[in-house]
């Protein structure tokens, strides 16, 4: 219930000196105000009150005085809502829509394996899904994921330009391990990007912005206010501050005070990313200011391009190409009916040709394309059987690096036929594990011939120690390391199942 | 500082040839072989901009150069499907965390004499890290 204050000024020769006024405007609104005053002031009364953006809600006549209720109007704050633009969000993405009215779009951190995500992490975490459903829930206009530093972050600007309603960004989610995707954001907003399109002052491996123009970027950092949340996994907070951007009153929320400011004074802008870069994450630094240079001089030509050409046609050229399209048309009409069965599928006579002196024909060398590797059927392999399938998996890369060696002074040295010693060695062990296993007789067979095949490649290589170390020699400068020992490190790489022995 | 050319280009045929290999494997269909293609490529062009930039005599420049364009060229014809994807995620790779392209490119690593002279950057061939730092710059900060 709203408080009623009474006011009686009965005997006032003016609604002023009585100081009406000064209570109109100290009414809150909802608050109801009764004032007793003499009738001869009733026109002044009502102007008054109009003026102060008030109601008279009653008006009692009791003879000698006149009682008004009067209540303060709710205040209307006029708040520019715009559409978006017709193709919003302009870009897919792992995110939920809202209302695209609200002024607040969340971004929830997505750490997780970055590029090979493997097959448990296929799907979003669920206590990340959670957070982007309830943040859209609460009335984000978007809710989604951010995984990568470049391309993803490139999405978020292309669909928040696209909005000019979104006002805030609420970064939300524990950053990306390794690549510090939601820094690397915050950095945006913060600092933008400088000439080589990185963003300045992100700890991210690659956050360089080559797809999206300059403009959309500028404009992304001056349309939205970060709310950065970054860290933070509780749906109820998020949900807090989603609803404290959509309050009209500013409302305190942590360190901000937050209340929609209406949409940017500003089109809404239509930017999809180019995909001139696809793989911005194998980027170097040093090829970084060649690649911006190409994008810009790429640009400057665009630009000229959009001037419409004029091209004169002159009236015989008209006509020629007029009976050419006609002669299209009918044949098109042909095949029409030869297709619907009203015209006799004839073939029209060849139509003979002068004859063509031949020129040299240019040679032309047909890639003859590669077969196609079937990947074996894993699944179906039993543990046994999986771990030999992925040790004979490593083999043909080592055999292939130490052949490499074998080409070069390693030829000459000890290291090669040490490594190449130790390769057959770990080859025989495996083929002694083989014919100990449990595996059926049919597959032993398959695994030992294989086993072979590299025992036989092994054997092609210098096995004989004996020979001067290249590094002792002073052939080998390249330092402590070895190229052969490296090639037979492959089988690390292998590390699942475990061994049979363990 | 012709050394530094000659080692590093030593590491390459090795790393090529295991590739090559692997191509033959599921690895062709893998994003992690194709990433590791891309990465010799650009080691390959930055080597061979370095060299252009150096102090080495002429004829010698030219015979490393040469050899740059010949691992350039077995680098392009590396064998990989249209469309690769992560064949961990695909379901096909079961060896583990580990990756047989990256792995390879890792030979690299065995060389770390002579160090790239002031102006030369060297590569980082952790697929997480796969920023070049000039040591001139890491100095500064």
């Amino acid at each position: 219930m709203s408080a009623v204050e009474l006011l009686n000024i009965r005997g006032s020769c003016c609604l002023e000196t009585a100081g009406v006024r000064q209570h109109l405007e100290d009414l809150m609104a909802g608050n109801t105000l009764k004032i007793v005053f003499d009738p001869p002031l009733r026109q002044d009364m009502e102007n008054l009150v109009a003026k102060e953006n008030c109601e008279i809600l009653r008006l009692d006549d009791e003879g000698e005085s006149l009682t008004a209720t009067i209540r303060k109007k709710a205040s209307t704050i006029e708040m520019l809502k715009v559409s978006p633009v017709a193709d919003y969000p302009t870009e897919e993405g792992c995110f939920l829509r809202g209302n695209h009215y609200s002024p607040v779009a969340v971004v929830v951190s997505l750490n997780a394996p970055y590029g090979t995500m493997p097959p448990e992490v296929k799907s979003i975490p669920p206590e990340i899904d959670k957070l982007v459903r309830s943040a859209v829930e609460t009335g984000a206009a978007l809710s989604g994921t951010l995984q990568t530093e470049n391309i993803g972050i490139e999405k978020i600007v292309c669909n928040v330009v696209g909005n000019p309603n979104i006002r805030y960004i609420v970064l939300c989610g524990v950053d990306v391990e390794g690549h510090h995707t939601g820094d690397a954001f915050r950095a945006l907003v913060e600092n933008g990007i400088n000439q080589r399109r990185s963003i300045i002052g992100s700890t991210a491996v690659t956050p360089y912005l080559l797809n999206i123009p300059k403009e959309s970027i500028e404009r992304f950092r001056k349309q939205v206010t970060l709310i950065n949340l970054l860290g933070e996994m509780n749906p109820e907070v998020i949900g807090k501050a989603v609803w404290s951007c959509y309050q009209e009153r500013p409302t305190p929320f942590l360190d901000y005070m937050l209340s929609d400011p209406g949409a940017y004074p500003e089109q809404p802008m239509s930017c999809r990313l180019s995909w001139r870069v696809k793989q911005p994450e194998s980027i170097e630094e040093w090829e970084l200011e060649e690649l911006v240079k190409g994008i810009e001089e790429e640009k400057a030509v665009a630009v000229p391009q959009e001037k419409e050409i004029a091209i004169k046609v002159s009236e015989p050229k008209v006509e020629a190409i007029a009976s050419h399209l006609l002669r299209i048309a009918e044949e098109l009409s042909q095949i029409a009916k030869i297709l619907l069965g009203e015209a006799e599928a004839k073939p029209i006579a060849p139509v003979k040709e002068a004859p063509v002196v031949e020129e040299a024909k240019p040679i032309c060398v047909v890639r003859e394309e590669a077969p196609a590797v079937v990947a074996p059927a894993v699944a179906e392999l039993t543990e046994v059987e999986l771990y030999f399938h992925n040790q004979f998996r490593t083999y043909p890369g080592i055999l292939a690096g130490l052949s490499a060696c074998d080409k070069d002074i390693c030829h000459d040295g000890c290291s090669l036929p040490v490594a190449v010693n130790s390769i057959i060695k770990k080859l025989g062990k495996l083929k002694k594990d083989v014919e100990g296993s449990s595996i059926s007789e049919q597959r032993k067979g398959e695994f030992l011939a294989r086993i072979d095949g590299f025992l036989e490649a092994a054997e092609t290589l210098p096995t004989d120690p004996a020979r001067p170390c290249q590094k002792t020699v002073g052939n080998c400068t390249i330092g402590s390391g070895c190229l052969a020992t490296g090639a037979g490190d492959l089988l690390k790489q292998v590390t699942e199942p475990a061994s049979l022995t363990q | 500082m012709s050394n530094y050319f000659t080692n590093q280009l030593r590491g390459y045929p090795v790393v090529l040839a295991a590739l090559q290999a692997y191509s033959n494997d599921i690895c062709r269909n893998c994003i992690g072989l194709e990433g590791a293609q891309t990465k010799v490529q650009k080691g390959l062009k930055k080597l061979g901009m370095d060299l252009k930039g150096s102090s080495i005599p002429e004829e010698e420049k030219g015979a490393l150069l040469a050899q740059i364009a010949s691992l350039s060229s077995d680098a392009e014809e590396i064998e990989l499907s249209e469309d690769c994807e992560c064949q961990k995620t695909a379901g096909t790779c079961k060896i583990g965390t580990g990756c047989f392209p990256l792995g390879a490119l890792d030979i690299l690593k065995q060389i770390t004499e002579p160090a790239a002279p002031k102006t030369i950057v060297g590569i980082d061939c952790d697929p997480k890290v796969t920023i070049l730092v000039s040591k001139e710059k890491s100095n500064a900060g």
